[in-house]
C-alpha cells in the first residue's frame, strides 16, 4: 500500500482551496452603477476625470458621486487610494452640528438657546471679562455669529494662536468681542473647539468618543483618526481624518433623514433645521447650523440645487448633499491656497452643469 | 497558492512519467508499481483541454486540466481550470478592471458505457477557487472574492484503446459564494461544453 501513497497525497493537495490575497472588503453601503443608467454620459464623465488627471481642477485626490442610492463615480489621484485616512481639515466642523443635535436627540442638551456660559463653568473667568460673553449661546456658535474677536479669511494668525496654545477653548473664550453676539457674520472655524468643550462637558466624554459611539459605529466607520488639543479636547476645528468613502457616508445619513439601515441615528427635525438657512451673510452662499447653501443671487446657484447643503473645507474637502437629485458629491483635495470656494466647489458645479445637458 | 497548486500537478506529471522512467535507479521500484497498478486495476488518467463556460453576457474559454485515478469504472482526482478570456468592464466607474478566475477542486467520475470506439463517462468535479478584479495596467488584485462551483457533466472519448483519446464533454456548471462588485454567481452558472485530450498516462487499459 506504500505506492498508493502519491495518490492520497495527490488528492490531498489538489483539493487545496485558493486563498484570498490580503485585499481590503469592499464597501457595503452602495451598489455600483454607471452614470447612463441615470440619463447621464459616461463619456462625459469620462472627460470629467481625464480633466482631474490633468489638474485642472489643482490637487484633487478623491472625487466620489452617490446618485440615487448608486455608487456612479468613485475615482482617487495624485497616488491616493480608497483606504487612505486623509485630514478633512476645516470640514470636521460639521460633525459638532451633528453631534449638538445627537446631544439633543439624547436629552443630554434642552436648546441650542442656551448660553454657553451655562454650559462651560471652567471658563468663568475668560468669560468674566466682558458681561456680553455670557449671552453668546450654542446657536450663535452654529451660525458663525458669536461676534468674538477672529480672523480667518484674511490671515490665519487667529488660528495659529490658538492651535499654539494649551487650551483653545480658554484662547477663544479670551478673545474680545468685536461684535454683538448674534449680530455679526464671522466665519470662525475654532468656534467649534467651544462646541466640542460643550459635547464633552454634557455627555461626559469627548466629542471623539461621543460621534464614534453614536455615529460612527452606526455608519460602520472603523477607520478614523481624531487629533487633540494639548488640553485633551477634541479637535472639532480641523482634526479629524477619514477616508473618502467614510466621509461620503456622513451626507448620504443626511441626505437619508438621518436613517441608516433602518435605525435613527439623527432626528429628521434637527437635519431640516440645521440644513435650512437661518441666514444670508453672503451673495453666494446662506448658512444653517455650520451647513452651507447655495442662493440664487445674481444667477450663482449651480443647477437644480435649491435645497443643497454642503460643507466647503479650506483645503478643498466638500460635501454636497443635493436632495433634488437625491445626488451627493464628496470631493477631496488639498487645494488649501483656494481657501473655501475654490476647484472643489467649481467641480460641483461642472457635475451639475452634466446633469442639466442631458435631461 | 493557485501557483502552488498548478506546481503540484505538474510535479506529478514529472514524477509519473519522466522520472521513474529515466532513473535506472528506480527502475525496480517502477516496475513493482507498475504491476501493482496492474493488479489492483488501477489507471491514471489526465484531461487537458477547454471549458467553454458562461461568463457575464458571453461565453469565454477556460483553460483545464484534470488528473484521475481510475479503478475499474470508477474514477478520482484532481481538476484546475483558469479562465483565458480577456473580459474587462466598469466595475468602479471610471475603472475598468480585469477578470481573473482560478479554481481547483476534486473530480468523481463512473463510466457508464463502453464500445470499441467511444466510452462514456458521467462526472462532478466540486471546485473552490477564487475570481478577481485585477487592475489591468498594475496587475495588483483590487478586488476578490473565494467561489465554490459544483459541474456535473458528461464526457465521451473517442478512441478508446490508444494511449491518447479525443474527449468531448457537456454540463451545467454551478457557481456559488462569489461576491465581487457588478459580477454575482449566477453571471458563471450554465451549461458549458468542453473539448480536450485525455491522456492515459497508467494502465490505458482502465
Amino acid at each position: 500500500m506504500k505506492n498508493i501513497k502519491p495518490f492520497f497525497l495527490l488528492i490531498l493537495f489538489g483539493s487545496c482551496v485558493f486563498t484570498n490575497e490580503n485585499l481590503a472588503p469592499d464597501q457595503q453601503t452602495w451598489n455600483y452603477a454607471l452614470p447612463n443608467q441615470f440619463n447621464l454620459i459616461n463619456d462625459e464623465f469620462i472627460n470629467l476625470n481625464e480633466a482631474i488627471l490633468n489638474d485642472e481642477y489643482k490637487n484633487i485626490q478623491a472625487l466620489v458621486i452617490i446618485k440615487d442610492d448608486q455608487l456612479i463615480f468613485e475615482n482617487y489621484y495624485l497616488d491616493q487610494q480608497r483606504e487612505d485616512l486623509n485630514n478633512i481639515d476645516n470640514a470636521t466642523n460639521i460633525l459638532t452640528s451633528i453631534a449638538i443635535g445627537m446631544a439633543i436627540d439624547d436629552g443630554y442638551l434642552i436648546s441650542i438657546e442656551t448660553p454657553i456660559a451655562d454650559l462651560l463653568p471652567e471658563y468663568e473667568n475668560e468669560l468674566s471679562n466682558d458681561s456680553l460673553k455670557k449671552t453668546i449661546t450654542i446657536r450663535q456658535l452654529l451660525t458663525h455669529r458669536s461676534g468674538l474677536s477672529w480672523d480667518e479669511i484674511v490671515s490665519e494668525n487667529d488660528l495659529e494662536e490658538m492651535m499654539n496654545s494649551d487650551d483653545w477653548v480658554k484662547n477663544l473664550l479670551k478673545k474680545p468681542l468685536d461684535a454683538i453676539p448674534g449680530g455679526r457674520y464671522n466665519f470662525n472655524s475654532g468656534a467649534s473647539m467651544i462646541l466640542s468643550k460643550i459635547i464633552q462637558n454634557l455627555t461626559n466624554e469627548t466629542l471623539s468618543s461621543y460621534i464614534d459611539r453614536r455615529l460612527f459605529k452606526a455608519l460602520e466607520i472603523e477607520e478614523w483618526l481624531w487629533t487633540a488639543d494639548p488640553s485633551g479636547t477634541t479637535n472639532a476645528t480641523n482634526g479629524l481624518h477619514l477616508t473618502q468613502l467614510d466621509f461620503t457616508k456622513i451626507g448620504y445619513l443626511l441626505l437619508k433623514n438621518g436613517l441608516w439601515k433602518d435605525q435613527v441615528i439623527l432626528s429628521e427635525n434637527w437635519i431640516y433645521e440645521s440644513t435650512t438657512s437661518q441666514h444670508q451673510p453672503s451673495y453666494s452662499y446662506s448658512l444653517g447650523y455650520l451647513w452651507f447653501q447655495f442662493t440664487e443671487d445674481q444667477g450663482n446657484a449651480p443647477y437644480n440645487s435649491k435645497q443643497t447643503f454642503y460643507i466647503p473645507g479650506q483645503t478643498g474637502y466638500h460635501l454636497y448633499i443635493n436632495p433634488e437629485e437625491n445626488l451627493i458629491v464628496s470631493v477631496g483635495a488639498t487645494n488649501y491656497f483656494y481657501r473655501l470656494f475654490g476647484p472643489s466647489y467649481w467641480l460641483y458645479f461642472v457635475i451639475m452643469d452634466l446633469h442639466r445637458d442631458h435631461l | 497558492m493557485h501557483k502552488c497548486y498548478l506546481g503540484l500537478l505538474l510535479c506529478f506529471f514529472q514524477y509519473v512519467i519522466i522520472a521513474q522512467q529515466a532513473d535506472s535507479l528506480t527502475q525496480s521500484k517502477t516496475n513493482n508499481f507498475t504491476h501493482f497498478l496492474k493488479k489492483k486495476n488501477i489507471g491514471l488518467t489526465a484531461f487537458t483541454g477547454f471549458d467553454v463556460t458562461p461568463t457575464m453576457e458571453n461565453f469565454q474559454k477556460q483553460i483545464r486540466l484534470d488528473i484521475s485515478v481510475t479503478h475499474e469504472r470508477l474514477s478520482l482526482g484532481v481538476t484546475y481550470s483558469s479562465l483565458l478570456g480577456v473580459l474587462k468592464q466598469y466595475v468602479i466607474f471610471p475603472n475598468t478592471y480585469r477578470l481573473n478566475a482560478q479554481h481547483g477542486g476534486v473530480i468523481l467520475g463512473i463510466r457508464i458505457f463502453q464500445s470499441k470506439w467511444i466510452k462514456g463517462y458521467v462526472n462532478t468535479a466540486y471546485h473552490w477557487g477564487q475570481m478577481v478584479w485585477e487592475d489591468p495596467v498594475s496587475k495588483e488584485y483590487v478586488f476578490s472574492s473565494k467561489s465554490e462551483g459544483i459541474k456535473p457533466e458528461f464526457e465521451i472519448t473517442i478512441y478508446p484503446e490508444f494511449w491518447l483519446q479525443l474527449s468531448a464533454k457537456v454540463g451545467y456548471q454551478q457557481i456559488s459564494k462569489l461576491d465581487l462588485p457588478q459580477i454575482n454567481s449566477a453571471d458563471f452558472s450554465g451549461f458549458f461544453y468542453s473539448l480536450g485530450l485525455k491522456l492515459n498516462l497508467s494502465n490505458e487499459k482502465y
